[in-house]
């Protein structure tokens, strides 16, 4: 018997260290207590999606205003570029299209929607300079690479949120 | 599980949905173990384990609605401790980069090993270089596929087998000399 045929054998075996569990309960139970009542939980729920919504909105706005003029530049600079940038708007709306119909859970998720609204405010910024300042090798680079992090990204998301929904028994069955 | 258990655990889980602290306590007596003892074997440390432990019952007991019951309750607990591990790992900055320089010399696949203290092994594993640690961790001990763990780590799929096949010689190396001091 090899080391990993061994090890997967005994894998049971494995768990040798005792935890200091009424330490770690004592810690568990006081987050869960200082856990805000369903209601004001709900309340303060909703008011973070609005407020998430209207950012949202706010940045969608400013791409859109953004894009049209982006694309002049794009096209004049050269139109495989202003093709290229329009194929990957087009990925990135069909990923929130379906990321939208999912019934995924934030928390469970190791990658964040902070880091794509990150990604957002660069693009915006990038955009603007682009729109400020004319066309930039190094600047329409670092955008292009911008939006395949951002696809990049939400491509992760989905294959987590895929994962987390199908995640049976083949893992370690405790 | 047996069919028994599984109500059981059903029951605790409804339970602890409704916020009945009682329901929480044993299924986290049930589960503190396993879930510590794979933590600790991912970051290599008490403290962050014990850090990582109470932030993911934290998060599964908050989260309970998002647990259909298409897995196990462990499994879906395990991924949550995981998953934490990994984000603990990520603040922490690690880069799991391909290997270039190191030589992982041809093992004999079928060499026979004694029998050997599980303690020992699980020690062993803890003083594991970290990058090469978390992907034997994953790989080895709890299923996941090399595909998997480079999405999770977001590293290549050969880094991942690369990592794994370094990992797993310098384990055999480490229980080779514990194996000789026993004797």
């Amino acid at each position: 018997m090899n080391i990993e045929e061994y090890i997967r054998k005994n894998r049971n075996k494995l768990d040798v260290e005792i935890p200091d569990e009424d330490y770690l309960w004592t810690g568990i139970s006081q987050s869960i207590n200082k856990k805000p009542n369903h209601n004001r939980f709900l309340t303060l729920k909703i008011v973070a999606t609005v407020i998430v919504v209207i950012a949202l909105s706010i940045i969608t706005y400013q791409v859109t205003s953004l894009r049209s003029n982006q694309q002049l530049i794009l096209a004049k600079i050269d139109p495989s570029l202003a093709k290229q940038e329009a194929q990957f708007q087009n990925q990135i709306k069909t990923y929130y299209q379906v990321l939208q119909k999912t019934d995924y859970n934030e928390e469970l998720l190791t990658s964040s929607f902070k880091d794509l609204e990150y990604i957002d405010t660069l693009i915006v910024k990038y955009s603007e300079d682009l729109s400020t300042y004319g066309p930039n090798p190094k600047l329409l680079n670092s955008l292009m690479d911008l939006y395949q992090k951002k696809i990049r990204l939400l491509d992760r998301m989905l294959n987590e949120i895929e994962k987390n929904k199908k995640y049976e028994n083949t893992k370690t069955n405790i | 599980m047996g069919k028994a258990n599984v109500e059981i655990h059903a029951k605790l889980i409804n339970s602890a949905r409704k916020g009945d602290q009682q329901s929480m306590y044993r299924l986290y007596k049930l589960y503190v173990q396993a879930m510590y003892n794979t933590c600790i074997r991912m970051v290599s440390n008490q403290y962050d384990a014990e850090d990582i432990i109470q932030e993911s019952f934290v998060k599964a007991f908050n989260n309970l609605d998002s647990f259909r019951g298409e897995s196990s309750f462990g499994s879906w607990l395990k991924r949550i401790v995981v998953n934490q591990s990994i984000t603990f790992l990520r603040k922490k900055k690690q880069d799991f980069l391909e290997i270039e320089s190191m030589q992982i010399p041809n093992e004999d696949e079928e060499e026979n090993i004694p029998k050997i203290d599980p303690s020992v092994i699980h020690e062993s594993i803890k003083t594991l270089p970290e990058k090469a640690r978390v992907v034997l961790n994953l790989y080895l001990l709890e299923g996941y596929r090399h595909k998997e763990i480079a999405e999770i780590l977001e590293i290549t799929v050969s880094t991942s087998k690369s990592q794994y096949l370094r990992a797993k010689h310098l384990l055999r190396e480490k229980l080779k000399k514990e194996i000789r001091y026993e004797y």
